[in-house]
């Protein structure tokens, strides 16, 4: 129950990081990177994930196959 | 108006015709109204030769009280406007310093294309939604070449001038301006193509020697897959593993 981001679409625009609620993304070495661990997929705090709302990139950011 | 104002003669048409495109996104009425404002009606040749720089910038400063958004120009812009409305430039020169055209890269792949919006010769100096035209760019890690220009003429007719404008750069990868609007810079960005905003504007090419610089050394993944070549970073997997 996460998501990731995928790093060829991803431009590293910074959009994702602050609306996160779990604190779970990062600027990591080369583009924006979601903490697996602490992500809940935004459960409880909003309807959908708020990376994915803000992201402007179409399929940047998945739910990480389980 | 209520009453419509006496028609103008060829030569004064053509004088404010000009002057309205060298004030880019201001358009031929505006700059009527700003005439106008500073002459009494009916314009004539005369009173055209009168005008001074003061009365462009009153008249603009004039016509930005009453509208909801603000137009700006550089000293040099509405000098150029002057000049046209006391009838000094050559007509010819309006086309002026047009750069000239390479022939494409015959590669595939291996570039990015990118958009600059300019006013001038190959500046980088246009805004987004009133710039007089786009300079088509093929940029490789070895190359720069300019291989199209783009008009954006026509965009009066158009709807909705920012999707006009957005689909004459659609093939493009990237796009540079000097400034941009929120609404305009998501069309852009919906349409698949990169806004880069560089304020302060300067030498197209000196920007894209920087982008090259770039595309020489790790270019991020998003741009690599553009281009074409294998990114060392391409496993969702390993990039999505705690840190």
């Amino acid at each position: 129950m996460a998501l990731y981001i995928v790093a060829e679409e991803c431009i590293s625009c910074g959009d994702c990081e602050p609306v996160c609620p779990t604190d779970s993304i990062k600027e990591g070495k080369v583009v924006f990177e979601i903490n697996t661990s602490s992500c809940n997929e935004c459960e409880g705090q909003a309807d959908a994930p708020q990376c994915i709302d803000v992201c402007p990139v179409d399929n940047c950011i998945l739910p990480l196959a389980s | 108006m209520s009453a419509s104002p006496p028609p103008l003669s060829r030569e004064l048409a053509l004088r404010v015709g000009l002057a309205a495109k060298a004030l880019p996104g201001l358009g031929v009425q505006r700059l009527l109204r700003i005439l106008l404002h500073r002459v009494s009606e009916p314009l004539n040749e005369t009173k055209l030769a009168q005008l001074s720089l003061k009365d462009l910038r009153q008249g603009l400063q004039h016509l930005n009280e009453h509208e909801l958004d603000t137009l700006e120009f550089s000293k040099d812009a509405l000098l150029r406007a002057l000049q046209c409305l006391h009838g000094e430039t050559p007509h010819a020169d309006i086309h002026e310093d047009l750069p000239v055209i390479e022939p494409p890269l015959t590669q595939s792949s291996g570039f990015v294309r990118v958009a600059v919006a300019s006013n001038q010769g190959e500046l980088l100096n246009g805004h987004f939604g009133a710039c007089l035209r786009f300079l088509i760019y093929q940029v490789s890690s070895q190359n720069v070449r300019l291989v199209a220009i783009r008009d954006t003429a026509g965009y009066e007719q158009a709807e909705d001038r920012n999707a006009y404008r957005t689909q004459l750069i659609q093939d493009c990868h990237l796009l540079y301006v000097q400034s941009i609007g929120g609404p305009a810079a998501a069309k852009v960005v919906r349409a698949g193509i990169h806004p880069v905003k560089v304020p302060l504007g300067g030498e197209a090419r000196a920007e894209l020697l920087r982008l090259q610089q770039v595309l020489q050394g790790h270019p991020p993944p998003w741009l690599a897959k553009i281009m074409g070549i294998a990114s060392p970073h391409t496993s969702p997997a390993t990039l999505a593993q705690p840190a």
